[in-house]
């Protein structure tokens, strides 16, 4: 059995008095995608954003390449290995393609260098764009962008918010054959979707939310044919 | 008038305070630095209706100050006018600049506004001191007669101070008297949230004008009076540190209260006096209490003796309460329901940000007294034609017709007054005020709000008592009236729901925009609402709610529309809604509705 990168243990995280995350538990492996499905406002962003730091769990542990992450910055999380492309892409639009990747890269120049390298050995595309400034990039060329700048530090985990959002379908397809190829290269991905008919094919696992909860969890397969997320969607 | 009570005791210790002072310190310094402390407090008053009450970072003030003191400079000391004469035209002249400037300067944001102000206060000064055929120039305009009446001066020293108190006291009489009831109210949910302002009906762009016109004439006054004390007018007054001055006296005294902008002139007029034995190291000290000050006191004097003194609205509520009955009042929903027509009616919208088309084509009618779901996934365009529809943003194709009359071009307080009535994804709610008067307020916007009418209030004010209590009654027939008398900021989640959707039903609208009315309610909360919404309709309200949660949702639509991607691609009723695959795979996908076919 391989090795588990993140364990979420009983998570609570509350907006206010709105309870966003009600104890929500959940792991993911090494070599492994695994798909938070759910409709709006389920929790999935929430997971995300405290999984990285950005919302404070008032209950819960996380345990991240097997220390506690409770009590990281966001940026000590990401030292240890932890990427994140946030819904939205969020890229640089003045910044060429290599200053996105180089921005978020480690002080080593030769190290960097050879990240990137990698980056644009992964996402050939990448590269054929390495001087064009962010803003001229099609959606599609800005989310892998945006996967690639995940990638750009030694990343044990990569998490995704929202990766199809605003894309087309083939352009989907793309993004997510790119995570695929990832995963099989020993990476773990955590990737938040809507899009369940798009994710579901290439994750492995999934787990289904709705209002805060895990409400199901499964092989990728079985999420897909049981009928879970016409019943996260309509109760 | 009630009798005066342990929270009146700081104003009166005040007044006192300020009486006797100008007796015990009678040196002709003292009384001149005290006249200036009464001039600076004028302008201040005046200032708080801009910076305070309209919450706009403006840095005209010490120009209008200065303009308002070269009118009287120039018309007492070269034509040898009367103050009769000059002091009116002191205060209008400040004032028509004002409306000069406010068509292109209100409408900037924050702190653009705050530096074309600073631009028109740098040109005024330039001016001062290159017309030096009118001005004088640097040196300034010497021999301003003392302040004359029909051949009636009041000399320097204690006239004066006592001339000048009293205009104080009258500046501090129309500024509290205007902003004591609703009208004051209005300004303050202004402040907190434009959007919410437009949504119940308030102009907050003559809101603004007024206040800042407000402004400019009491800055005249301050001004001309100001010349009549020194008997010399400078560019000095049009510098910058007078604009400075006063900006610190509104910070450090309070923002919105009378008692505060009296309390910071006084304070930081003094304030030089007191440290003045300490020579050199005065300036820093000056700086030092002043630092204290803003820590001391982030919400200003007035607030901190306010809060010392126990002046919380809770005390006041049970009086208050007593004084008004919550109305038996019946629905007062203007709610004809013309069976045929429908009252709202979306044709072909189309609207584009940029490169994204937000909406294509989207075509759907609401009948009166019905409920219908908007629903679609993350930014399928749902909150976008809300937007459209209470005139935020501009359709770029098709229109909205709201009982048979189009939409198109009316601004967000006009459609809010015609009954379309709406509330946020996220809690908008003026957290600093009591619950009550969040919707009273609503209830006053109904008619457009005057100064005229709230400068003419009685003591006992009836147009407040009345919006109280018929805020009262609409509140309880949401079942949170006993959440009346409190701080809305410091209600329950669920309360506070509550009291957006009494906010909208105040507007006694025909058609009310629910955005996400269940998110965060727990289930209890939730079957409540359903119940509350239902028998709305049944009163003959209209419903268009926008919401993720479909069992809450289905359980009161009578139809339901879904977008995705900008597109209407199901309508129907909630069975239907939910057998459609169509509404399955915009939530999760095409393929995730056929099973098998993936892969």
């Amino acid at each position: 059995m391989s090795t588990v990168v993140l364990t979420v243990e009983n998570a609570v995280a509350r907006y206010g008095e709105v309870v966003a995350l009600d104890r929500v538990s959940i792991e993911v492996r090494e070599g492994e995608a695994v798909a938070l499905l759910g409709a709006n406002g389920a929790g999935k962003s929430t997971l995300l954003k405290a999984i990285i730091g950005h919302v404070p769990l008032t209950a819960g542990s996380m345990r991240f390449a097997g220390q506690a992450i409770d009590r990281l910055a966001p940026w000590q999380r990401a030292r240890r290995g932890l990427g994140y492309s946030a819904e939205g892409r969020r890229i640089f639009p003045a910044m060429s393609v290599r200053e996105n990747l180089e921005v978020a890269g480690e002080e080593n120049r030769a190290e960097r260098a050879e990240r990137i390298d990698n980056v644009f050995r992964t996402f050939p595309v990448l590269r054929t764009l390495e001087d064009a400034p962010g803003w001229r990039l099609s959606g599609g060329q800005q989310q892998i962008l945006a996967i690639g700048r995940a990638l750009m530090r030694r990343t044990r985990l990569i998490v995704l918010d929202e990766p199809s959002l605003g894309l087309s379908p083939a352009l989907v397809r793309e993004v997510f054959e790119r995570l695929g190829e990832l995963v099989a290269a020993g990476g773990a991905v955590l990737l938040a979707d809507q899009n369940a008919a798009a994710a579901l094919p290439v994750v492995q696992r999934a787990y289904v939310m709705q209002t805060g909860r895990i409400m199901a969890q499964g092989g990728a397969d079985e999420i897909g044919r049981s009928g879970i997320l016409e019943a996260a969607l309509f109760g | 008038m009630s009798i005066p009570s342990r929270r009146h005791l700081p104003l009166l210790a005040g007044v006192v305070a300020l009486a006797v002072w100008p007796l015990v310190f009678s040196s002709a310094y003292d009384l001149r630095v005290f006249t200036l402390a009464g001039i600076y407090a004028i302008l201040v008053i005046g200032y708080q209706f801009i910076f305070g009450h309209a919450g706009a970072l403006a840095l005209t003030q010490g120009a209008f100050f200065g303009l308002g003191a070269y009118i009287t400079g120039l018309l007492g000391a070269k034509l040898g006018w009367s103050a009769l004469a000059t002091l009116p035209l002191s205060i209008m002249g400040p004032m028509l600049l004002a409306v000069i400037i406010a068509a292109p300067v209100l409408r900037l944001e924050t702190h653009y506004f705050a530096l074309a102000t600073l631009g028109i206060a740098q040109i005024l000064l330039l001016v001062a001191i290159r017309w030096e055929s009118v001005t004088g120039g640097a040196n300034g305009l010497p021999g301003i007669p003392a302040l004359t009446f029909l051949d009636v001066a009041v000399p320097g020293g204690l006239p004066m101070v006592l001339f000048v108190w009293s205009v104080v006291a009258l500046a501090g009489l129309f500024a509290w008297q205007a902003m004591r009831g609703l009208y004051g109210r209005a300004f303050h949910v202004m402040r907190s949230n434009e959007l919410l302002a437009a949504s119940i009906g308030i102009d907050s762009a003559r809101l603004r004008a007024v206040a800042f016109l407000l402004s400019a004439g009491f800055a005249g006054v301050a001004g001309a009076l100001y010349a009549h004390t020194i008997r010399v007018v400078s560019p000095e007054v049009l510098e910058f540190h007078v604009m400075v001055a006063c900006l610190s006296m509104a910070v450090i005294g309070g923002r919105t209260g009378v008692a505060g902008a009296i309390l910071g002139a006084v304070v930081l007029v003094h304030l030089p006096e007191w440290f003045r034995g300490l020579q050199d190291y005065y300036l820093i000290a000056y700086g030092v209490a002043l630092l204290a000050m803003i820590i001391v006191a982030p919400e200003g004097l007035a607030g901190l003796l306010g809060q010392a003194a126990g002046t919380t609205p809770s005390r006041r509520a049970g009086r208050i309460a007593g004084a008004v009955a919550p109305a038996t009042g019946e629905s007062r929903f203007r709610a004809e329901a013309k069976a045929a027509a429908p009252l709202l009616s979306v044709q072909a919208i189309g609207k584009r940000f940029g490169g994204i088309q937000a909406l294509r084509d989207v075509s759907f009618d609401v009948r009166s007294g019905e409920i219908v779901g908007l629903i679609g996934p993350n930014g399928s365009g749902k909150t976008t034609l809300i937007n459209i529809a209470t005139g935020l943003y501009a359709a770029d194709a098709g229109r909205i017709l709201f009982d048979g009359r189009s939409l198109t071009g009316m601004r967000p307080a006009a459609i809010a007054r015609l009954g379309i009535a709406r509330t946020f994804q996220a809690v908008h709610l003026v957290e600093e005020m009591l619950a009550v008067d969040n919707v009273a307020v609503a209830v006053a916007a109904r008619r457009p709000l005057r100064l005229g009418r709230a400068l003419t209030r009685p003591l006992r004010d009836r147009a407040m008592q009345s919006a109280r209590a018929e805020a009262l009654a609409i509140m309880d027939r949401l079942g949170i009236v006993e959440a009346a008398w409190h701080r809305a900021g410091g209600l329950p989640h669920g309360t506070k729901r509550q009291l957006e959707i009494a906010r909208a039903l105040a507007l006694s609208p025909q058609l009310v925009f629910l955005d996400e009315p269940a998110a965060g309610l727990n289930a209890s909360e939730q079957r409540q609402l359903a119940g509350q919404l239902k028998s709305l309709a049944e009163g003959g309200l209209t419903l268009l709610v926008v919401e993720h949660n479909m069992p809450f949702l289905m359980s009161i639509a009578d139809r339901m529309v879904c977008l995705d991607e900008g597109k209407r691609i199901a309508e129907g009723t909630p069975s239907e809604i939910r057998a459609n695959p169509a509404v399955l795979g915009a939530y999760f996908g095409a393929a995730s509705v056929t099973p098998g076919s993936r892969q």
